[in-house]
């Protein structure tokens, strides 16, 4: 375990050592990379403890039922999230990271990490959980910023950021913003709304 | 924005008064007993002093911060701070990436009409959202996750296990060992034999996926022909 704690660190500082000049030459659109996604399928073939977990599996079963859709959840799906979601973290940092370093600062700020969702479409499903309102961040013309309901730089410790106010903070953070919650909703309506667009957009 | 919001309200009292649905299978889920004390959960954020179900609810959102942090740090370098506000930041966007995987998979669910989502309905997910990288990863995880839980489903029977996460766990060690020693459980072996199907849908998966790297402008192309109508929904 420890050699497997060095090994990650060794790869990982190498993998943020190299990234600066080619990660942020990625064109905004590619969410790909090939150093990260080789260094997790190392991982993967070497992984031996699956008690060993960063994240526990009760808490991503609640979160998966939260929807009210959803009905039964296999034993495995949890498993593959815990790890999925592992991926995901490391991931957004990186990027989050990169945005720091370009200003010069050794402190990951919110505001990095809401300039690293707004420079990937693969990360367009959190631009209502992290919006571009920051004070600090650049206005983007391609996004619309989302107001704030008490101002940009205060600590939100009950309402997600760019809830709109009145509304539930459990209720609007998870379900409002995403695209795909539409589409679970039991609503009859919203369903066959989205069966279309699904068709449209395949 | 205000419509969703109110959206998202009426669902969430939907979801506290629904009980899980009867049956077989649902008493299987529950007696993992991973979903029956919402007390068990350990608290994350001292400083909430809002109303104790409100803090629970709060509580159960997202995954412990401790965690959270410590896989923020295996990526950043030794002189690096996290702001707390990052901190949260990030706590919510996992809780977001689990329930847009989560709808999408169970999209596919609904479609196909089965009722319960399988780790390929979440990797086919990821893989139409975006996250192409994380699925041969992952695949190969839950391989081998596969391969140890059906050599070590006889020792761990044996043994005891008292950790929620060791419960979570244990059921499917008791699966595999009774499909392993031919049980009379129909609905389990059903359940085994479905797993099976759904391993055919992995490796078919897979294909488009060598495709997609393969072709990488019909890749782009596709992306652009999508993206640009979230960003007009947005």
């Amino acid at each position: 375990m420890a050699e497997n704690n060095n090994n990650n660190g060794d790869n990982m500082n190498n993998d943020n050592h190299q990234q600066p000049p080619s990660y942020s030459q990625l064109p905004p659109m590619a969410s790909s990379n090939p150093q990260l996604r080789n260094y997790w399928i190392e991982q993967m073939e070497t992984v031996s403890d699956f008690k060993n977990r960063q994240l526990p599996l009760a808490r991503i079963k609640k979160i998966m039922k939260a929807d009210p859709d959803v009905h039964m959840v296999s034993a495995e799906a949890p498993i593959i999230f815990a790890k999925a979601c592992e991926m995901f973290i490391v991931d957004l940092t990186m990027r989050s990271w990169l945005k720091a370093e370009e200003n010069k600062r050794h402190t990951l700020q919110k505001s990095d990490i809401s300039n690293a969702v707004a420079s990937s479409f693969t990360y367009d499903f959190l631009l209502d959980v992290v919006p571009k309102d920051e004070s600090i961040a650049t206005a983007d013309p391609g996004f619309v910023a989302m107001p704030h309901p008490d101002g940009g730089g205060v600590p939100q410790y009950y309402y997600p950021p760019g809830v709109v106010m009145g509304t539930p903070m459990v209720g609007s953070g998870m379900y409002a913003p995403s695209q795909a919650w539409p589409a679970a909703a039991g609503d009859g309506e919203d369903d066959a709304e989205d069966n279309g667009g699904n068709g449209g957009g395949n | 924005m205000e419509r969703g919001g109110f959206h998202g309200y009426r669902k969430l009292s939907v979801n506290n008064t629904t009980p899980s649905p009867p049956g077989l299978a649902a008493n299987f889920l529950m007696a993992e007993g991973s979903m029956r004390p919402p007390e068990f959960n350990q608290p994350n954020k001292t400083s909430n002093g809002g109303e104790e179900e409100c803090t629970v609810r709060e509580q159960d959102r997202f995954m412990p911060i401790a965690n959270v942090i410590r896989i923020m740090r295996r990526i950043l370098p030794a002189h690096a701070k996290i702001s707390d506000d990052s901190k949260e930041t990030i706590q919510e966007c996992v809780s977001e990436y689990i329930s847009f995987i989560t709808g999408e998979a169970n999209e596919r669910c609904q479609r196909e009409q089965r009722k319960t989502i399988t780790a390929e309905d979440v990797l086919w997910a990821m893989s139409k959202l975006g996250f192409d990288d994380y699925i041969e990863p992952l695949t190969l995880y839950l391989h081998r996750y596969r391969e140890l839980e059906g050599e070590r489903g006889v020792s761990c029977s044996a043994g005891s296990v008292s950790m929620t996460n060791g419960l979570v766990v244990k059921r499917p060690n008791g699966t595999m060992t009774e499909y392993g020693a031919y049980g009379p459980v129909p609905g389990i072996h059903m359940a085994q034999y479905h797993y099976r199907h759904q391993n055919g849908f992995v490796f078919s998966g897979n294909e488009p996926n060598s495709k997609m790297s393969g072709s990488s402008s019909g890749a782009s192309g596709a992306r652009v022909e999508v993206f640009p109508t979230q960003q007009h929904k947005y």
